[in-house]
């Protein structure tokens, strides 16, 4: 009996086999041509889903840039109904919802009907969203209208900080193939300046996919499926947008008092109400404020461009769009001499007890014609100063001497020499970028005899040297480098590239970027601390930097007025004030750099570093989100 | 003292040639349409490493084939208690430590590897029926046991849930007691209970596969998920015509977008790359292998022999036709692998093991009359 069932087990399995080829060749042969058909109609494909972009807070969470989205009225000529009665319909409501006049979107619609009929025609675009519910309901069921939503950008910091923002914009043509490469799609918005730019690949997140099935005109039968998009990192900077906002204010106020009276400069054109101010950790290299004036509101690039005004900014002899703390260089004046101070103490050229005196000026004679005399005025006679009285009094003699050295009438000191001060320049970051996480750094210029024989064709000279010394001529520096400087000053010497972002967040996790250690100045901890030791004596009562001191914090600083432009008919010259401190003495916490375009260090930018650090100890505890 | 000789090593001549050749052919196959189906575009060089897995779990399968077909298969008999009994301690594992994928929790990780019990769970049911079966006469109540010795894996199984392998359980169990001889009046009056029950059963239904029967009815209704895998394999396999696209063609054709072309719609990815040819082919060979594992059952030299080689058999023809018939727009969507052939390690293992069984079940068969005077002149 079983033998039987075995038989029948066999033959039912034959013929199910047997069924299956049947309605496979049923399928393979004979339906061959309709599934051909059904093929070229149904083609599928996958249109882009743009992933939200991260947002920009500051260092407490305090959001600096979001999204929000912005909806358009568009339509789509391919998909309009086809009867003219019906068509016009479509076109009235649009006219009734948007507002636009009738013949604008009959023309935008016959235009758009090549070279792409199914390519979207927007009629009116930056609807908020009460009037994109208000068009929606109006356009509902409408074939070939729709309301299309996409984010644009709001900077919730308007002018504080927009050129370290940057803002998001379409890809630029000559960029097209790297952006290509990379994923993105041709009308995508990418960060176009600043962290935007910079921090692009993180907070850009990962798009998603609609799949849809779609007629071979283009048009979208259905919609298959769609892959989410990955929301971008959001970016945390280390600006406390509180202490941004003080710098700000105390800068702003300080400009304005600098400014020249009459508000011209020796040139007899309106002075600059420019400058710019950094509060750098010196123990982290992270960035608490970096401003720039004059400025301009973030929101002028995204979305709702106001065209006038980005003409008005554009065209500003002020160039706002500059930021005065990376972008453009200028001479550091005597700021740059306590980097002159560690390079002589390095090299034994002075000691803390080394004395020279000023007289108010030296002279040197020229070394082939010693009949002409050259003078190097000093900015005070400051009598007899050991290496604290030199800086305290920022005697510029003292440094010429550090610097060129003296060796006439009998007396001979020997100085750094150009190549020293050269060499000690650069180790302190100066002469390039400090690598700073935004676009477009400036470089400065650390010069030395090669430089000016291969670029202005002369040998350099002993007066080269002696300027030098206290920061003028040829050399130029950023207020960032010059913080990175003061910062190596501060923290015995390690040279550290400067962040305005302080990491990343995805969720609730905060990834901090590191600390990252750029060079070590090649001078003894010791000198670093007799260089310190100078500040501190500087920022005391009687001396030059002391306006820069908050009453209850004991500081390093060091005033610098770099004089610039064409001579007054009273023989003075326009000048750059400056100054560099770093807070508290004892253990230092943040570095600052004040720059005015036209002002006097000690009486200008000193005040203004005063009101920095005094906001920056007063400063009530942020929200914990990255700790101090 | 005379040492009964051990059934080990036999001479494997017996073993049936049709049945190497086809899984032969098989497997190869296989692990060239896993790769092919692992393609994401022309020349995509990264995705081989799913190949190569298949490919090593095709070593490892081979090699269990070929113990178990030197093995005696009598051997096994009195461990098929220790067998079931291990394989529904898996399954419940799964259950309680298993990795969830999709929705279900079918894998159960060891090491770096996975392992789908489910899979040799089949194995374990097609030899605890047979060794349940052999001694008794299929009168009620011992039915009713062999039922419940069913019951027992299905039950683990609906609880991932699989509804794929409860259906391959479920034919194993029917194609073994039509073997064992229950009277066709026993088998229509439980047919008439299930189909009464059916109803019943829905309720445990999960939605999915719910609405993967409503998917089936009208593809349309479901464009995003199954209905579209559907829709997409019926038209890449309509237009594969005689020839097919083309082996490695894939990314091309319109099944790069379905999700399980390397699994639940293997066939149709086949019918498409390699078309009615290859199709065909693939058709015959699964066929071969039935056909010769029927021929296994039928000349085994006891009824546990017999019984075995049907249930192994029940498996490769089950889920061969199912999976062809899904793809084939016949039958709902279910999720059961295309033998031999689909990706999965587990599932390839397990088929070559039950290849393995069956040809020790076939290399014991009495010798022929032909054979056995060729073996007597030789002697």
């Amino acid at each position: 009996m079983t033998a039987s069932r075995l038989v029948a087990l066999r033959v039912v399995a034959l013929v199910l086999f047997g069924l299956l080829a049947l309605q496979l060749a049923r399928m393979q042969l004979l339906q061959s041509a309709h599934y051909r058909q059904l093929a070229d109609e149904l083609s599928t494909r996958a249109v882009p889903i743009e992933a939200p972009r991260g947002i920009i807070t500051d260092r407490n969470g305090v959001v600096l840039a979001r999204n929000q989205p912005e909806f358009e009225v568009v339509i789509i000529p391919g998909e309009l109904p086809a009867s003219p009665a019906s068509r016009l319909a479509a076109l009235i409501a649009v006219e009734h919802a948007t507002g636009v006049p009738l013949a604008v979107i009959e023309e935008a619609a016959r235009n758009g009907e090549q070279p792409d009929a199914f390519a979207p025609v927007v009629i009116r675009d930056h609807l908020d969203a009460t009037a994109a519910i208000e068009a929606r309901a109006a356009l509902t069921g409408l074939d070939g209208v729709r309301v299309d939503a996409h984010p644009v950008r709001i900077y919730a910091s308007g002018d504080l900080m927009p050129q370290i923002l940057g803002y998001v914009g379409p890809i630029e043509p000559d960029e097209v193939a790297g952006y290509l490469d990379a994923g993105y799609d041709l009308d995508d918005r990418v960060g176009r300046t600043g962290v935007e730019l910079t921090y692009e690949s993180f907070l850009r997140g990962e798009p998603g996919k609609r799949l849809i099935s779609s007629h071979p005109s283009g048009r979208e039968i259905a919609r298959l499926g769609d892959v989410a998009p990955r929301t971008g990192a959001d970016l945390v900077l280390a600006i406390d947008i509180r202490l941004q906002q003080a710098v700000r204010d105390a800068l702003q106020d300080g400009i304005a008092k600098a400014l020249p009276p009459g508000g011209l400069d020796a040139a007899g054109q309106p002075a600059m109400a420019a400058g710019a101010a950094v509060v750098m950790d010196v123990r982290s290299g992270e960035l608490l404020a970096l401003v720039s004036l004059p400025s301009y509101d973030a929101n002028v690039f995204a979305g709702r461009t106001d065209s006038a005004a980005l003409e008005r900014l554009l065209d500003d002899p002020a160039k706002p769009l500059l930021h005065r703390g990376y972008m453009e260089v200028h001479a550091p004046g005597s700021i740059f001499k306590p980097l002159v101070g560690a390079a002589a103490l390095q090299e034994g050229i002075a000691q803390p007890s080394t004395r020279i005196t000023s007289t108010g000026a030296i002279t040197i004679r020229d070394i082939y014609n010693p009949g002409v005399t050259y003078v190097f005025r000093d900015w005070a006679a400051h009598g007899t100063l050991d290496f604290n009285g030199g800086m305290a009094r920022s005697s510029d003699v003292y440094f010429y001497y550090l610097a060129g050295g003296y060796d006439q009438d009998g007396e001979h000191f020997e100085g750094l020499g150009s190549a020293r001060v050269a060499s000690y320049a650069r180790a302190f970051g100066l002469g390039g970028p400090t690598g700073l996480d935004l676009p477009g750094e400036a470089d400065g210029l650390v010069p030395d005899a090669a430089w000016k024989e291969e670029t202005i064709g002369e040998p350099w000279v002993l007066g080269d040297t002696y300027t030098y010394g206290i920061g003028q001529g040829y050399l130029t520096t950023t207020p960032i480098q010059m913080a990175v400087a003061a910062a190596a000053i501060a923290n015995d010497g390690d040279v550290l590239q400067p962040r305005v972002a302080h990491g990343l967040r995805r969720g609730d996790v905060v990834e901090a970027f590191p600390r990252i250690l750029r060079n070590r100045v090649p001078v003894d901890e010791a000198h670093m601390e007799t260089v310190r030791e100078s500040m501190h004596v500087a920022a005391s009562p009687g001396g030059t930097a002391f306006e820069g001191k908050p009453d209850a914090v004991v500081i390093g600083g060091k005033t610098g007025t770099a004089e610039f432009g064409a001579q007054r008919p009273d023989g003075s010259y326009d000048s750059h004030g400056w100054y560099m401190g770093f807070a508290p003495y004892d253990d230092p916490q943040v570095a600052v750099i004040v720059y005015i375009e036209h002002g006097v260090g000690q009486t200008y930018a000193a005040p203004v570093a005063k009101r920095i650090l005094e906001a920056y100890f007063n400063l009530p505890p942020g929200q914990a989100l990255v700790a101090r | 003292m005379i040492r009964q000789p051990l059934p080990l090593p036999v001479p494997l001549p017996r073993s049936d040639r049709w049945l190497w050749l086809a899984v032969g052919v098989l497997v190869p196959l296989g692990v060239l349409m896993v790769y092919s189906a692992s393609l994401e575009g022309p020349r995509d060089a990264a995705s081989s490493s799913e190949a190569l897995r298949q490919g090593a779990y095709a070593v490892i399968g081979i090699a269990a084939m070929l113990v178990a077909a030197r093995v005696d298969y009598r051997l096994l008999a009195p461990f098929t208690t220790v067998v079931y009994g291990l394989s529904l301690l898996l399954l419940a594992a799964v259950l309680v430590v298993g990795v969830s994928e999709h929705g279900a929790q079918r894998w159960l990780g060891v090491g770096g590897i996975t392992v789908q019990p489910s899979e040799f769970a089949k194995l374990g049911l097609a030899v605890a029926l047979a060794a349940y079966a052999a001694g008794r006469q299929p009168r009620p109540p011992a039915i009713a046991v062999s039922l419940a010795v069913t019951a027992l894996p299905m039950g683990l199984v609906a609880l991932q849930p699989d509804l794929g392998t409860v259906i391959v359980l479920a034919g194993i169990w029917l194609v073994a007691v039509v073997a064992w001889g229950v009277p066709w009046r026993t088998l229509a009056a439980l047919a008439i209970i299930v189909l009464a029950l059916i109803p019943l059963l829905f309720i445990g239904v999960p939605d999915y596969q719910r609405e993967r029967l409503a998917v089936f009815l009208d593809p349309g209704r479901d464009p995003l998920g199954s209905g579209f895998n559907l829709r997409q394999v019926e038209v890449a396999l309509g237009t594969g015509g005689v020839t097919g696209h083309g082996l490695f063609s894939g990314a091309e054709s319109h099944l790069d977008a379905v999700s399980a072309r390397s699994s639940d719609f293997m066939f149709g990815f086949l019918g498409a790359e390699l078309g009615l040819l290859g199709g065909l082919l693939l058709i015959a060979l699964l066929a071969a292998v039935v056909t010769r594992g029927f021929t296994a059952a039928s000349r085994a030299p006891d009824a546990f022999g017999r019984l075995l080689a049907t249930g192994l058999t029940a498996m490769v023809l089950i889920q061969g036709v199912v999976n062809i018939a899904v793809n084939l727009r016949l039958l709902p969507t279910t999720g059961i692998p295309l033998p031999f052939i689909s990706q999965g390690g587990s599932a390839l293992v397990a088929m070559l093991l039950a290849v393995g069984l069956l040809q020790s079940v076939a290399a014991r068969r009495p010798a022929t009359s032909e054979e056995q005077w060729r073996a007597e002149r030789w002697r």
